[in-house]
């Protein structure tokens, strides 16, 4: 639990903990706080500015803002948890074996995500979503599976230094199966940077979610997106400015909060980290 | 150079040789598989089965997708990636024309984060923990945590509508391509948008690798010779501390190039990434390919590029 | 030491700008610059098939005739023609002096190479259908072993003399002169393109025509430049040069026209157009279109297979409101497929009033009754169905979130399922759909569509909705063999009428085309088709300085 003292020491580390804390439990309460239904329009009431009644405007179709940004927090966070968690599946596991087992078996997982960590994710997302059809689950499936290879080269780092460990040695003399000391032993090691690549990763999710949004091919409407709630409101920028600003806004303030979290918490969990590589 | 390093690329040049072949096949399928198709798009509007089929066998998507592939691979090997489904151009012409304007906006996208980054780094550095420190993370943490293509619409509006000073997308303007004063104008914005991704990790791995450098022994030893501060920094730590940057600005290429897919949508610049973005909604197959293929082929090649130059500034590493 | 480096780089960029340099318009004067979001895929009119295309070529071709502002057809490469009095042969006298931007004449063996051309089964092309009358078409058009002009014992076109050209129908076709207008009809140069694979022509992108413009340069998703054709048979058009630009981002599009390297744009956001008409410079262009949006259904399946279904869908959605919120009042609500731009438009029909409670009348009248979850049942099956769309085209994406809305306030559940472009049109004519929200454009005469959406014998083609009525196909053969527009106008206005009767969509409404450019260009001709605005681009002129 030093870590976590250190984390709360690190006032930038605390202020991204406390906007990531807060956005959580806003999407997670978002059908409890939410003024009205995120659908529920009026037509008579489109593109209204700010009021008691709503408290960040109406868009174009008059839905309340606040609602949609409530419930975009929900969306783009599942998103962002969806893809973040299929990563670290997929890159523990291709990481953990690569480096687990190490020699030519290593070498050739590593190459192939050399490759995934070269080809822009956005191009490959881009050809996946446009062709097999833009939903929150097509997303974040193909956002995860692209994104998996830092944490392979993690969990694999890991792997190649704790291997020698004599606890590891030990656990192999007792007889524990290949399996057991991978998930028991060396993982558990990793874990401290797995979190901080998947704290990180969780802010680059939303982004990509709100890029592919650009591109029309990000969650659908009535669905509500910060990604396509900034692009659709763009419109009318000129005469509302508040129906993209606030959405951005908590894109703006998530993100940044995930990256002051994810390096408060590099920094707290492991202090050779600090000044070291990434 | 040593017999080691030769077989070193090598061995590269082939692993990347069939890297290539491993997108293109996984590609090629992926389209396949895919419901929709380029017919829809090409027969537009009057659309009719009619007019469909005869669309998909004069493209020869008719025939079985694995003499589909054979056929394209065999030209691909002989440098021919087909003509676009759409306006029939050559694949590798489409892809030749945008290159330049790609090019430019990556690299000096490319050299402004870098500009910005270093010294923000080194400052950051220096003055560790003090209020520098945090005005340099601010900055650069900016950047990534702002969706690019709204970064890019606020500085229109700002430069453009508000300013009157910058125009608001286009590489040049018709009759004065040559006119280097207009291209820099039009540059400006999308430079700068796409500049900013980079800017947070350019300057967070300058920051760490210098503090790094500057607890080595042989700081240490300059510093006790009476070196001044300044001269520390600058001639002997980031010397050494800039040698991992460079990995990093290889590793930076991927997103890099991602990244010019929504500037350039936003910029109207008419580059490789806008041309696959339309590619894919039109299911324009060859061209997916192209450019995808050629994206992959560069970045690899640079990734390969790095890991020499890094090997050539640093001759503690070796390769086997 | 960082702060510093960014103020030098704001400084030098402020120094390369020119600080303070009001936009230069750089485009002003002749030259005449339109933004589009997308771009062409050929410049060949007989194998172009999307609206960007047509767009595109229409400057640098003519066609026989073109359209007036009424959608009846005027003379252009025709000077003038006869139409013999059984309907069944047409007589083109052409203009003289017509020549190809290349230099050589044009005659008429260029009209026969054209339509030939589109007959021609190995030719790509979505128009052979409209020409479907011509004597010879089904064996001209043969996909095995197709028969060519000379092996037919009267030829459906014929070259009578350099300046004369005759055309041959199997029955009479009201729509005939309406086929040949452009966009879809320029004429090509059989001198350049004789033997010639047109599908893949280099010429598709370098084209040479008879319009009032000619190509100048293409840059693929960038730019098309076109300039004045000196020689133009209807006199140099006053523009020096005509400008098509790509910006694929409709706010950055806007910001162009307002910083001057645009002149010209269409569909500018609906909510703009009030701040649009006030800043100084600008103006607001509208016309009709031949475009109608609207809610769509599978006939032939149940819900939809009942007529109290369907007439309770129409009361559900308040269609006046979309048109004056949403469109903005640039619009009406559609009462069928004609819009009021259309001679064939019938003020007579009348819209389906938005009464919610008449809607949950009509249901409730079929058994539909609240279910546990709000959403109406009947023997255990909830009034839920799929409502599907094409993600690209914001205005119907719009629409059926407004539609989903309504419907649920009724008890009536639809999934709105966005497709991309590709995929939905291939269900579209599959018919693998419930629900669907599309934006259709007519063809700017009524026959071609009239035909083939209605017509019962068109189930595998545009009647994918399965609509059947025998009436209807009366209505629509009868328009179809009649040559007197007034003649057809009344069996179209009774389509309209069984149309409405029968509500096999929910038609919405027709909206506007809206265009806004500066105040110093004059001579738009806004013609109620799609794209018409672009026919007058000959005509437009510069007032300035």
């Amino acid at each position: 639990m030093i870590g976590l003292k250190r984390l709360v020491r690190s006032r930038r580390g605390l202020l991204g903990g406390i906007v990531v804390a807060v956005m959580l439990i806003v999407g997670l309460l978002a059908p409890a706080v939410a003024p009205y239904g995120y659908s529920t329009q009026s037509l008579l009431q489109r593109l209204k500015p700010p009021t008691v009644a709503h408290w960040l405007g109406t868009d174009g179709f008059g839905r309340d803002i606040l609602t949609r940004v409530v419930w975009g927090a929900r969306v783009s966070l599942q998103i962002g948890f969806l893809a973040t968690g299929l990563a670290i599946l997929v890159g523990t596991a291709v990481g953990g074996t690569a480096g687990y087992f190490g020699a030519a078996v290593d070498t050739a997982i590593m190459r192939v995500a050399d490759v995934f960590m070269s080809v822009p994710a956005l191009f490959l997302i881009l050809v996946v979503v446009a062709l097999f059809g833009a939903s929150l689950l097509n997303t974040a499936l193909v956002v995860g599976l692209v994104t998996w290879a830092p944490v392979a080269r993690i969990v694999r780092g890991e792997c190649l230094s704790l291997r020698a460990r004599d606890f590891v040695e030990a656990a192999r003399a007792l007889g524990a199966s290949h399996g057991r000391i991978l998930a028991r032993h060396v993982l558990v090691n990793a874990v401290p940077a797995i979190i901080v690549q998947g704290t990180l990763l969780l802010g680059q999710t939303i982004l990509i979610e709100s890029g592919l949004s650009y591109l029309g091919l990000g969650a659908q409407p009535p669905t509500p997106s910060w990604g396509n709630m900034v692009v659709e409101g763009r419109q009318f920028l000129g005469s509302a400015w508040w129906v993209s600003t606030f959405p951005g806004l908590a894109i703006f303030v998530t993100v940044l909060g995930f990256n002051l979290f994810g390096d408060g918490l590099r920094d707290a969990l492991d202090p050779a980290l600090r000044a070291g590589s990434r | 150079m040593s017999p080691g390093l030769g077989r070193y690329i090598a061995k590269r040049l082939g692993f990347a040789g069939l890297m290539l072949a491993g997108v293109s096949v996984v590609l090629f399928t992926l389209m396949r598989l895919a419901p929709g198709g380029p017919e829809a798009v090409l027969v537009g509007g009057e659309f009719s089965q009619e007019v469909a089929a005869q669309v998909r066998e004069r493209l020869g998507l008719d025939r079985p997708v694995v003499a589909q592939y054979g056929t394209w691979a065999l030209a691909a090997l002989r440098g021919d990636l087909g003509r676009s489904f759409k306006t029939g151009d050559p694949v590798l012409t489409l892809i030749l024309d945008r290159l330049g304007p790609t090019l430019q906006l990556t690299g000096g996208a490319l050299v402004l984060a870098l500009g910005v980054a270093v010294p923000l780094g080194v400052l950051a550095a220096v003055r560790r923990d003090t209020v520098w420190d945090t005005v340099a993370s601010a900055i650069s943490l900016f950047g990534v945590s702002f969706p690019s293509f709204w970064l890019g619409i606020m500085l229109i509006l700002l430069f453009s509508e508000a300013l009157h000073l910058l125009p608001p997308s286009g590489l040049s303007e018709y009759g004065r391509e040559g006119d280097l004063g207009v291209r820099l104008r039009h540059a400006a914005m999308p430079t700068l948008t796409l500049g900013l991704i980079q800017m947070a990790a350019f300057m967070r791995f300058t920051r760490s690798s210098l503090l790094e450098a500057l607890r080595q022994d042989y700081v240490r030893t300059a510093r006790a010779k009476g070196v001044s501060g300044g001269r520390v920094v600058w001639r002997h730590a980031l010397r050494n501390a800039l040698i991992p940057v460079v990995t990093v600005v290889g590793l930076s290429l991927p997103t890099l190039v991602g990244g010019a897919v929504l500037t350039e949508t936003v910029f109207a610049w008419p580059g490789v990434g806008r041309l696959a973005v339309g590619a894919v909604f039109e299911r324009d197959y060859p061209v997916i390919m192209g450019v995808n293929l050629l994206v992959a082929a560069v970045v690899i090649t640079a990734n390969l590029v790095t890991d020499l130059a890094y090997c050539l500034i640093d001759p503690r590493i070796s390769y086997s | 030491m960082g702060y510093r480096i960014v103020l030098a780089m704001v400084l030098a960029l402020a120094l390369a700008a020119g600080v303070g340099a009001p936009p230069e318009g750089a485009a002003a004067g002749k030259d005449f610059v339109i933004g589009f979001i997308g771009d062409a895929t050929s410049l060949n009119p007989v194998v172009a098939t999307d609206g960007q295309s047509y767009i595109a070529e229409w400057p640098m071709f003519d066609s026989l005739v073109e359209l007036d502002d009424k959608l009846g057809v005027k003379p252009l490469l025709a000077e003038s023609w006869e139409v013999s009095r059984d309907g069944l042969t047409y007589t083109f006298k052409l203009k003289k002096g017509v020549k190809w931007h290349d230099g050589k004449p044009f005659t008429a063996r260029d009209v026969a190479f054209t339509f030939y051309s589109v007959l021609d089964p190995k030719v790509t092309t979505p128009h052979r259908a409209y020409f479907d009358a011509l004597v010879g078409f089904p064996e001209l058009t043969r996909k095995d072993n197709p028969k060519k002009p000379d092996e037919l014992p009267v030829k459906p076109i014929e070259v009578v003399d350099d300046h004369t050209v005759r055309f041959r129908l199997r029955y009479a076709y009201g729509a005939f002169l309406a086929v040949l207008v452009n966009p879809r009809a320029g004429i090509i140069p059989e001198h350049l393109l004789r033997g010639v694979d047109l599908n893949t022509a280099e010429y598709n992108r370098k084209p040479v025509g008879t319009g009032p413009f000619r190509f100048v340069e293409w840059r693929r998703g960038d730019r098309l430049v076109m300039e004045a054709f000196p020689e133009y048979h209807g006199g140099r058009p006053a523009l020096d040069r005509l400008i098509y630009r790509v910006i694929p981002d409709t706010v950055v599009l806007l910001q162009e026209l307002r910083a001057g390297g645009v002149d010209f744009i269409e569909r500018p956001p609906l909510t703009e157009v009030a701040r649009l008409k006030q800043t100084p410079g600008l103006k607001v262009l509208s016309t009709d279109n031949t475009s109608y949006t609207y809610f769509g259904f599978r006939q032939d399946l149940a819900p939809f297979d009942d007529l109290n279904v369907r007439r309770a869908l129409y009361h559900a959605i308040d269609v006046p409101a979309i048109v004056r919120e949403v469109l903005q009042g640039y619009g009406a609500v559609a009462t069928g497929q004609f819009p009021p731009g259309s001679w064939a438009f019938d003020p007579s029909v009348k819209p389906y009033a938005y009464d919610p409670n008449r809607a949950k009348a009509l249901l409730s009248e079929s058994g539909w009754k609240p279910g546990p979850d709000g959403v109406l049942a009947k023997d255990g099956k909830r009034l839920s169905f799929s409502l599907r769309h094409d993600q690209a085209d914001q205005n119907v994406k719009d629409t059926a979130i407004i539609v989903q809305e309504f419907l649920k306030k009724v008890g009536v559940e639809a999934r709105i399922e966005p497709l991309d472009w590709p995929t939905f049109v291939k269900k579209l004519f599959a018919s693998e759909f419930e629900g669907i929200v599309v934006g259709w454009t007519n063809f700017h005469d009524p026959d071609p569509f009239a035909y083939t959406i209605w017509h019962s014998s068109q189930w595998k083609g545009r009647n994918f909705a399965h609509y059947k009525s025998p009436r209807a196909d009366a209505a629509i053969e009868a328009a179809r063999r009649a040559a007197d527009q007034a003649e057809r106008k009344k069996h179209y206005a009774e389509l309209s009428k069984i149309l409405m009767e029968d509500a096999p969509y929910v038609f919405l409404y027709f909206p506007q085309q809206v265009y806004v450019t500066r105040q110093t260009y004059e001579g738009f001709v806004p013609i109620p088709a799609y794209g018409g605005i672009y026919q007058s681009m000959k005509a437009v002129r510069w007032t300035g300085r």
